[in-house]
């Protein structure tokens, strides 16, 4: 009886040996299934910069040519949502062109934040203050990403074509079981099989 | 089934002009040209269909007598050969479907019918004469899917079995002739949802034998109906007739003068679910006589009818309809009548038909020669038709069926006999039965 318990107790703690292997072996494979980050592999959001707690460790000229990328790039957005802008304006949809003037505004917005900022990291670098240049550096990345957002929004702007369905088009379904009879055709009512009419008179033929 | 449509719209049609003293005394198929033929022979753009039937069976009243009248009812065993030859325009099924079909099966401009039938009598018994009915049609459809079209029908029934009592034992003509022409225009707005049209007919009834002569009568009909259809398959009607009648011929026991009559009524007719279909309808009716000695009478007019599909191949339909019809005797009849019917079909091979009706008669005034006026006329006539139909083949059909015609009055005519006038109530009791086999194709 004594060896019957044993066995009880081996054979339980081999099965949440094996459990705990393949769970294990499990989650091994599930980690190995996404890609493990790398230097190389940036951040999704940031499509192609480096991370702001990185920018602050780069140098005084490496933060200045950064800065003007991030101008650049809010420049050419300004110009492709404009456009977007007398777009939506040509073709008359006021509802998208609602949408974008408010992202073109933000975009301008930050674009003078940016050009501010470019000229206040100017100054820091050349008084050689790195206090307020990492500062300027890193408003100026955060409004780069800002640009990447609004870009977003931008581009999602809908029209009215989402609300307006054009013509009405009516399909109508028929239950195939419905009898065909032409509704024209009115039953008429039946008459007798005969005419009513008296007999002969006996003399005639 | 379009077919079928098609033909049903054409006879109904020209349904309206058919007067109501002609009536199918024939076998049941040649009233459904549907059920008459079967797939048929190709010429070219025409349909050929013939067929021939050959039938016995006995009628136990072959001269409508009540059990009290002058000689009493007679049976007879009957055989009944029926040859028929149908032509017609392509069906639909052959145009869209079958042999030669058509890449664009639009509508056809132009939709032809016609037949000839007969109905070889022979009678047992010797006081009927053994004689011949004949029917004939004819239907020309122009644009009938158009906006405008135009529709000539013409249909031409010879009757010769007996339809009232005997006085004597002479042998009789019971002949009738009549020919219903029609010139139908019909119009519909550009999808079909409002449908008219106007028509007019012209008939005549001849009666061969010179006792019933006076009788005779031509009669002019225009007709007028407007649909307006909607979804799922129902239309909501009004429809019109003026009816004139006139009695060409002087003599005979009744007093008979030209009339007219007129009908108009709206109503609804068609599907309200897949499985229950309804006629409802009321309009007012009038008769107006030349003769002073008559009354003119008008009365409101009603259908009520609902038929249901109890399966894709059974219906059972029922109601009530009142209708001014024209009569001979008393010039028009007020009927109140309710009807059954019911239908099965079975793996296409077998059909089985029942009709029953009881109808309350009320008569115009019925005057004697002489312009006295007779006793009021008032009936109950009541009809029961059980049918059934194998089809061994497509060509091939063995069918049975057997009726009870029923006439209960107290009305009774007065006839000249030899021995002077008598008496011969008009009431009568009739029983048919009929077992035969058809071909056709």
């Amino acid at each position: 009886m004594s060896r019957l318990r044993a066995s009880t107790r081996s054979f339980k703690a081999l099965a949440v040996a094996f459990a705990l292997a393949t769970g294990g072996l499990g989650f091994a494979v599930a980690q190995t299934d996404e890609p493990a980050p790398t230097e190389q592999t940036p951040p999704a959001g940031a499509e192609g910069e480096l991370d702001v707690q990185r920018r602050a460790n780069l140098s005084p000229e490496q933060q200045l040519q950064e800065a003007q990328q991030v101008q650049q790039r809010g420049t050419d957005l300004s110009r492709r949502v404009s456009v977007m802008l007398d777009e939506a304006r040509q073709e008359r949809d006021i509802i998208r062109v609602t949408c974008v003037n408010d992202k073109l505004t933000q975009v301008n917005a930050n674009l003078r934040t940016v050009e501010l900022r470019l000229t206040n990291l100017q100054d820091a670098i050349e008084a050689q203050d790195a206090s307020r240049r990492n500062h300027e550096f890193t408003v100026i990345a955060v409004l780069g990403q800002k640009f990447v957002v609004l870009d977003r929004e931008a581009a999602q702007c809908i029209g009215q074509d989402i609300f307006e369905t054009g013509s009405t088009r009516v399909v109508t379904e028929i239950d195939p079981n419905n009898p065909d009879d032409d509704p024209t055709v009115v039953p008429e009512t039946e008459v007798p099989v005969i005419p009513f009419i008296p007999p002969p008179e006996s003399g005639d033929i | 089934m379009k077919t079928l449509l098609r033909l049903v719209l054409a006879v109904a049609g020209f349904a309206l002009l058919i007067p109501a003293v002609v009536s199918a005394q024939g076998p049941g198929w040649l009233e459904d040209r549907s059920r008459a033929q079967g797939p048929g022979f190709r010429l070219g753009n025409l349909e050929l269909h013939p067929g021939f039937g050959a039938e016995a069976g006995y009628d136990s009243n072959v001269f409508f007598e009540d059990s009290d009248g002058l000689r009493g009812p007679t049976g007879s065993a009957v055989f009944r050969l029926t040859p028929h030859l149908f032509i017609s325009t392509l069906s639909d099924e052959r145009r869209t479907e079958g042999e030669g079909q058509e890449s664009n099966a639009s509508a056809p401009m132009l939709e032809f019918s016609a037949g000839v039938s007969g109905q070889v009598y022979i009678f047992t018994e010797a006081e009927a004469r053994n004689n011949v009915a004949l029917g004939a049609d004819l239907d020309l459809n122009i644009n009938p899917k158009g906006r405008f079209g135009f529709q000539i029908t013409d249909h031409f029934q010879r009757t010769v079995r007996p339809f009232t009592g005997r006085s004597s034992e002479q042998v009789r003509n019971f002949a009738l002739s009549t020919n219903v022409a029609s010139a139908i225009v019909h119009a519909r707005s550009r999808g079909g949802v409002i449908q008219s049209s106007l028509g007019y007919g012209f008939r005549l009834h001849y009666f061969e034998g010179s006792a019933f002569q006076y009788a005779n009568q031509l009669g002019h009909q225009v007709s007028a109906d407007i649909h307006y259809r909607f979804l799922p398959n129902t239309s909501l009607f009004w429809d019109a007739t003026a009816d004139q009648t006139n009695f060409y011929n002087d003599g005979g026991p009744l007093n008979l003068s030209n009339n007219w009559r007129i009908r108009t009524r709206v109503g609804l007719n068609g599907v309200i679910t897949p499985k229950l279909s309804a006629t409802v309808a009321i309009g007012y009716s009038a008769a107006f006589v030349k003769s002073p000695l008559f009354d003119d009478f008008d009365t409101v007019i009603a259908h009520a009818g609902l038929k249901l599909r109890l399966t894709p191949t059974t219906t059972f339909a029922f109601g009530y309809d009142r209708e001014n019809q024209t009569s001979i005797v008393g010039l028009y009849r007020i009927q109140d009548r309710g009807y059954l019917d019911f239908q099965w079909l079975l793996a296409r091979s077998f059909l089985l038909g029942m009709n029953f009706w009881v109808a309350h008669m009320k008569f115009g005034n019925v005057l004697d020669a002489t312009g006295m006026a007779l006793e009021d006329r008032t009936d109950v006539f009541m009809q029961a038709r059980l049918f059934a139909e194998y089809r061994f083949t497509d060509y091939l059909g063995l069918n049975a069926s057997f009726a009870y015609f029923g006439d209960f009055t107290d009305f009774e005519y007065v006839v000249d006999t030899t021995m002077g006038p008598v008496t011969d109530p008009a009431g009568f009791n009739k029983i048919e039965a009929w077992l035969g086999l058809r071909v056709f194709y």
